[in-house]
């Protein structure tokens, strides 16, 4: 990969906004209304007035009309921090998930940091592994970027354990972006459930490999899992597709009702389809972009 | 058909690809997956596997079929179907010195030989398809071209063939060569011959085509000879003439040296089909090289002028000793004194072979004559009307005046020799070894027998010489060297060689022997090798035999045998001519390349090899399957029904 996305792409990205839909407490201004009174131009409401508030923003027309002291209450607009946890596990390098993500990892990093949020890229695979930790400005697209150009597959893929771990060692709140091909043996819905339980705001992006989805190749097999480098052989004959498809679509019913269940933002992406596609439609009309 | 080519080796190969893309298929395929879970609990091997696996068997064998097919078509392979139903033929084509006679009197007409190429050609022509040998029957019998079905290539040796002067092969010989090749006896054996054999003297199943026809007017030196004179002075040249034409002829005869200078002339008046003998006689030592010429009338035709010189050369070496034991006998010691063969010696005192006297040479053969002979432990004997225990024991005469003598079978010293003119008036019956070889019988009386053990040989002769006229014909002095050589081979004593001999190479230093061929050239003979073509005799003429740089040369004249001239005369060609020849079926039956019954296959195999192709296909594709062929099935019940349905709308 020598590059990771265009100037081109990038430009055609400026016109796109991440959708975030809660109110998370930021470190630093930024174009998100946080739970906090701020000091912006945008009224917010009003507030009785309790000693030790500052004078200049009482209503004084108000007094004059009710009789009593209120406070104009004004919004305030901070950074939201932006998880963006990329599953490096070696099942990603099948039809080339882990670039696929890489890249929708950068582009929705790169519109979290346009409109002035912190993003921290957060790998992992049977754990959490070193990333980029979440900061905002400029500079942090180019750490982001370095960073995804480099990724490599490693290890098996736990989701359970890896966000576990996650809100274990985080405890600010913020959009929590997942994108893996979510083929954990031990499941998925405890990592959200976790995620959930510590008011981050997750969001599902399901990266499938053509592959994964319609596997070409029957006759005598041996099919290794290349996260477990465990063999089964097998012969695979149209029948035997048939149930793998079936096998595979309840999987991502199963996950897809349980994001739907907890109001978790959920789109089902296959790494054949062009990167242009994905982000300017698919992630659109998954909400998770505008 | 051969697989020696390109294109064969070629789809070898690919068949060699064909298998090992087979088990590569066969092999099973690492497929790398992102997870198992989904695989998990599926059936390992379904019916289908096995399906697959005998779906990809049969496709297999349905390529390798189909190459084969390809490989053997590119092997070019024939159909071969024998118009005449005979699938082996052995051509046997005469090689003696007659078949160079011209079949008439017009000098320009064909000779004996090119009209037996023809009829050969015919045969083959008739046999198309079949396998055919093409041999030669001379001294010695050779297989020109061994079994084949090219007849293309026998066709060519035909061509080329051209017989020698060597004499008749031995039929026995003759047939065991026939045989030889052939993993069985020749279907068919067509012998083009012009020797005038008794049918029951042919080998079972051998047809004989006589290829003489019309007058054949020969006259011919059949002997010459040169001999030391009995008391030692001078030398006796002997000559033999002989008239094969139906006229009376009057030739003359002259005699000259190597140089060309004359030694002798004399002139022949010869009835038809009569022998004159000559004789001359020479005092001083002749030359080493003897040349005897005839002079045809004028006007005559000769048949073949082959046998119109002779070449002889005078005996090098000393007589036989031949120590006489029992009754003397006039005849038989004033032949052997007379042809110059043989030394006389005194009976031993005691009467038994081996007593050798003080200062009389050691005999080489012992003579017994009309007595029986003591049991020797070892010897070479001459019995003459004697028996000699166990192997010879002699009983009661009988009368043979009328009984015809006759040779039981083809044997070297019988070769020219017309035992059936002799009149034997009385022969003792003999009982004999049956280790030995009976060569002549009288009726049912032996006459001549052969018998050999080691250290032993005996060579038995039940002839009354007194009262025979054996001692009298030509025959006799021949027979009578012939036995004797046979007895005990003297090293270096022949002097004349007939065609198809081999020079005798026993010498001191066999290194250093030189042979000087009758056109000058010279070769060094290999006495380890057997019918060595340096030594063997091959045409008429003077052989030089040297020994080292400062030698003499052993000179060996060689002639064709005198039986070729007799077999060129008017009378014999009319004797064969009327031999039952079977009908040849006219040449038309095969096409002119003589393989006219011969298809090519490679066209049809090409063809098998494209369809195996073309069904391995459909079969690859699933078309051939049970379901497929149902629902071709279905369709086609279904279209005919509604075709039926419109029709009786």
């Amino acid at each position: 990969m020598d590059v990771l996305l265009d100037s081109r792409f990038l430009k055609k990205l400026e016109g796109l906004e991440l959708v975030i839909r809660g109110r998370y407490y930021g470190l630093l201004s930024g174009r998100r209304v946080t739970p906090r009174a701020g000091m912006s131009l945008e009224f917010a409401e009003y507030k009785e007035y309790h000693p030790g508030d500052d004078l200049r923003y009482v209503d004084w027309n108000l007094y004059g009309r009710l009789g009593k002291l209120f406070i104009k209450v004004f919004t305030r607009e901070e950074d939201v921090p932006i998880y963006l946890f990329l599953d490096v596990s070696r099942s990603m390098e099948i039809g080339g998930k882990l670039q696929m993500a890489a890249q929708l990892a950068g582009a929705l990093a790169y519109l979290a940091l346009k409109d002035l949020n912190r993003v921290g890229i957060f790998p992992f695979a049977s754990d959490l592994v070193q990333g980029v930790p979440p900061r905002g400005g400029h500079r942090q697209v180019f750490e982001v970027f370095r960073f995804l150009k480099g990724v490599q597959p490693s290890g098996e893929t736990s989701i359970n354990a890896s966000l576990r771990r996650f809100v274990r060692v985080r405890r600010e709140s913020g959009l929590a972006v997942l994108i893996s091909d979510m083929l954990s043996d031990d499941g998925f819905e405890e990592g959200l459930a976790q995620l959930l339980y510590h008011r981050y705001e997750p969001v599902v992006i399901h990266l499938l490999a053509p592959e994964d989805w319609e596997p070409s190749w029957q006759g005598e097999l041996r099919l290794e899992d290349v996260e477990k480098r465990r063999e089964l052989p097998l012969y695979v004959d149209r029948e035997a597709l048939a149930r793998y498809s079936q096998a595979l679509r309840e999987y991502q019913e199963r996950l897809e009702t349980f994001c739907r269940a907890h109001d978790i933002r959920y789109v089902l992406l296959s790494s054949g389809e062009p990167l242009e596609e994905m982000v300017f439609h698919a992630l659109r009309e998954g909400a998770i972009l505008r | 058909m051969t697989f020696l080519s390109l294109w064969a080796l070629g789809l070898f190969g690919l068949s060699a690809v064909v298998i090992v893309v087979y088990f590569l298929k066969r092999q099973a395929k690492r497929v790398p997956v992102s997870s198992l879970q989904f695989w998990e609990g599926m059936e390992r091997r379904p019916r289908s596997a096995l399906r697959l696996r005998w779906t990809q068997l049969l496709g297999l064998l349905l390529q390798l079929l189909a190459l084969s097919a390809l490989v053997l078509g590119v092997a070019e392979p024939v159909l071969e179907t024998p118009a005449s139903g005979v699938r082996t033929l052995a051509l046997v084509l005469d090689g003696s010195a007659s078949m160079q006679a011209r079949l008439s009197s017009d000098p320009q007409g064909p000779m004996r030989y090119q009209r037996a190429v023809e009829k050969a050609r015919e045969v083959l022509r008739e046999n198309a398809g079949a396998q055919v040998a093409l041999f030669e029957a001379a001294v010695p019998p050779r297989m020109l071209v061994p079994p084949t079905r090219d007849h293309g290539e026998i066709a060519r040796a035909l061509g080329r063939w051209e017989p020698g002067y060597s004499g008749n092969a031995p039929l026995a010989e003759l047939r065991s060569l026939v045989e030889g090749p052939f993993p069985r006896p020749p279907e068919r054996v067509v012998f083009l011959t012009d020797r005038p054999l008794p049918p029951e003297s042919v080998p079972p199943g051998w047809e004989l085509l006589p290829v003489t026809e019309g007058p054949a007017n020969n006259l011919s030196i059949t002997r010459f000879v040169v001999r030391p004179q009995p008391d030692g002075r001078g030398f006796a040249l002997l000559l033999g003439v002989w008239n094969g034409s139906p006229e009376p002829q009057s030739v003359r005869v002259r005699i000259l040296t190597g140089d060309d200078e004359r030694v002798a002339e004399q002139a022949l008046d010869l009835l038809p089909g009569s022998e004159e003998t000559i004789t001359a006689s020479y005092a001083a030592p002749p030359p080493p090289q003897l040349i005897a010429r005839l002079s045809l009338p004028e006007g005559f035709e000769d048949a073949w002028p082959g046998d119109d010189v002779r070449y002889a050369a005078p005996p090098a070496q000393r007589p036989w000793r031949v120590r006489r034991e029992g009754e003397p006998s006039f005849y038989l010691e004033r032949f052997l004194r007379f042809s110059g063969l043989a030394e006389i010696l005194p009976p031993s005192p005691s009467g038994s072979p081996t007593d050798v006297e003080e200062g009389i040479p050691t005999p080489d053969i012992t003579l017994y004559h009309g007595v029986p002979a003591a049991e020797p432990e070892a010897g070479r004997f001459l019995l003459v009307r004697s028996g000699m225990a166990p192997w010879v024991e002699i009983g009661e005469s009988v009368e043979a005046l009328d009984l015809p003598v006759r040779a039981t079978q083809d044997h070297p010293l019988l070769a020219g020799l017309d035992p059936t003119s002799w009149r034997l008036v009385r022969v003792p019956q003999a009982s004999l070894d049956p280790g030995g070889t009976v060569l002549l019988r009288a009726g049912d009386v032996p006459v001549l027998y052969l018998y050999e053990a080691p250290g032993v040989r005996i060579a038995y002769l039940g002839i009354d010489l007194r009262a025979s006229n054996v001692g009298l014909s030509l025959d006799f002095p021949i027979l009578l060297y012939r036995l004797l050589g046979w007895l005990a081979p003297l090293p270096g004593r022949e002097a004349q060689l007939l065609v198809g001999e081999e020079l005798p190479l026993a010498a001191p230093d066999l290194e250093s022997l030189e042979v000087v061929r009758p056109d000058g050239r010279r070769c060094r003979p290999r006495p380890d090798r057997e019918r060595d073509a340096c030594a063997l005799v091959d045409t008429p003429g003077f052989y030089a035999l040297r020994h080292g740089a400062g030698g003499l040369p052993r000179i060996f004249a060689a002639n064709p045998p005198s039986a070729e001239s007799f077999e060129i005369s008017t009378a014999a060609a009319t004797r064969a001519s009327s031999a039952p020849a079977p009908a040849l079926a006219p040449a038309s039956v095969a096409t002119a390349s003589g393989t006219g019954a011969v298809q090519p296959l490679w066209p049809w195999l090409l063809l098998a090899g494209l369809l195996l192709l073309g069904l391995e296909w459909l079969y690859a594709e699933g078309f051939l399957s049970v379901r497929a062929l149902t629902r071709i099935a279905r369709v086609h019940a279904r279209t005919s029904k509604r075709r039926r349905g419109r029709e009786r709308a």
